[in-house]
């Protein structure tokens, strides 16, 4: 065990009209600190922040600006930065910090408020994410992914009927999270027949652009008791980077900075992902869910749309993916997303997950990516 | 041919119509995306190398959602092509439906100075 995390909270997700990410922070940090009625305040050491722009709201210096919105400054508060993967990075950033011993307990918070900005703004907003060549020759963020998949349809036989059955599950799974962005069902024929973006990638196969706020409090293993009896526990973490360009990969649909970061996340836990009931992957597009299942052996390679061909990756699947609706309807505010996704693991090893609690789950796998799968941040949880 | 190795540089040689990418002279690599370092051996030997105008479609996607800079072009045809020296490049093929593509079609490289002009565009030759 590495960490224990005896708190989380997370805001609402969606379109979070006249709230700035002060209050959505605040919203996020003020459920996690019911949970630890113990934990004074003054406790936490440093404080982490995810999030993925300037541009929505012209603002950088979020550590500062979490800091003093809950009165923990003049604590060490910094902001880190890997696009979509931020939120992570910051939890990463925390548990670090103390298992190095340098602190007892540092709080990872993950913000973005995207919504105020047009579909323009922020589809340019998200192309600084990829590499110049890329983005002076127009390469949205979609298209990219949706190259990924052209490649993977192409070898393998993955279809856009699997892409849109990965978008009906995690709207199904959204529609039992009451703090989802979207929480409609929809069906197969609404996502083919949704919009399209950047082909063969409709509407319905693209995450929503989302506001939100989630965070969650590390802590040293020894002095986890003091403040709950059903701490989670990280077992297991790594990261690791691709290419910035996904031009430059010689295999497309392969992500292998995903690959890598979860068998060295596994190597740490001492553990097979085969134990991992639970994963909440980073499905800002359907064929990336398709794609990170295989990264991280829960198919064999080329072969993740037979998963939710067969329906294995339904809730009380063989294996439960985006039991929170993912970043498809639980809603994708980029920089916190990575502690959304911690958030879910907290509520469901805990078994809080309510109408869509995975059962006899003692085990999880968060998989947080930035760019095009270019940064990838694993951590394997356990009770 | 410009002298700074970088994606200025090779900017500045496709405004005077060259396809030119930095190539170590000590490991042979493509440096890409241009700069001055060959991240392969760490040389910063480097020389302007001419690359072939003709390459295959390794993936492909048609954007109908895009930023304001391409707004009045959308949709596009995007691509990433790999040129018969096994450089790859990420751009814009002309004239172009998804429709009518496929993965191993034969395209070929064009540059262009037009107006608001990413730079080099891949033109349709043969579908494989």
């Amino acid at each position: 065990m590495l960490v224990s995390i005896i708190s989380a909270g997370m805001s609402k997700m969606g379109k979070r009209d006249n709230l700035s990410s002060r209050e959505l922070f605040a919203e996020a940090y003020l459920e996690c600190m019911q949970r630890v009625p113990n934990l004074d305040r003054k406790e936490i050491g440093a404080v982490y922040v995810g999030s993925q722009s300037e541009i929505y709201e012209h603002q950088i210096m979020y550590g500062n600006m979490v800091a003093e919105t809950v009165g923990l400054v003049p604590k060490a508060a910094i902001r880190v930065e890997g696009c979509a993967a931020a939120g992570a990075i910051a939890l990463r950033s925390a548990i670090i910090d103390v298992m190095s011993g340098l602190h007892d307990i540092v709080l990872a918070v993950g913000i973005e408020k995207m919504t105020a900005q047009s579909t323009e703004i922020v589809t340019d907003a998200l192309m600084a994410a990829s590499e110049p060549l890329e983005q002076i020759n127009g390469l949205t963020f979609p298209s990219i992914y949706a190259m990924m998949a052209v490649e993977h349809m192409h070898r393998y036989g993955s279809t856009i009927e699997d892409f849109a059955k990965v978008a009906v599950k995690n709207h199904l799974n959204g529609s039992l999270n009451p703090k989802a962005h979207l929480q409609k069902q929809i069906s197969i024929a609404d996502v083919l027949s949704s919009k399209v973006v950047a082909w063969p990638l409709k509407l319905y196969d693209c995450s929503p652009i989302s506001d939100g706020s989630a965070v969650a409090v590390v802590c040293k293993p020894e002095l986890a008791t003091k403040y709950t009896d059903s701490a989670i526990q990280v077992l297991g973490m790594a990261a690791a980077t691709d290419t910035l360009g996904l031009y430059n990969r010689k295999d497309l649909s392969w992500p292998n900075a995903a690959a890598i970061a979860c068998t060295e996340a596994c190597k740490i836990a001492k553990m097979d992902l085969t134990k991992v009931k639970i994963a909440e992957v980073h499905d800002a597009f359907t064929i990336n869910e398709i794609l990170l299942s295989e990264a991280a052996g829960f198919a064999e390679k080329g072969k993740g749309h037979l998963l939710i061909r067969e329906g294995e990756t339904s809730i009380n699947g063989k294996i439960s993916i985006n039991p929170s609706g993912g970043l498809k309807a639980r809603g994708h505010p980029t920089g916190a997303t990575g502690l959304a996704q911690v958030y879910e693991i907290f509520l469901q090893l805990r078994g809080e997950a309510g109408k869509r609690q995975v059962s006899q789950a003692d085990y999880a796998l968060a998989l947080n990516e930035g760019g095009s799968d270019a940064v990838v941040v694993s951590h394997v949880f356990g009770r | 041919m410009a002298d700074n190795f970088s994606i200025k540089g090779f900017y500045e040689n496709v405004a005077n119509g060259g396809l030119r990418v930095p190539h170590c002279r000590n490991c042979q690599n493509y440096v890409m995306p241009p700069t001055s370092i060959c991240a392969n051996c760490l040389s910063t030997d480097l020389e302007w190398a001419k690359i072939s105008r003709k390459g295959r479609v390794v993936s492909f996607s048609e954007i109908h959602v895009s930023n304001k800079k391409f707004q009045r072009r959308t949709p596009y045809v995007v691509s990433i092509v790999e040129t018969e020296e096994g450089v790859r490049l990420p751009g814009i093929i002309k004239d172009a439906t998804a429709r009518e593509l496929r993965i191993g079609d034969t395209v070929s490289i064009s540059v262009s100075s037009e107006d608001g002009s990413p730079g080099y565009f891949f033109n349709i030759l043969k579908n494989s």
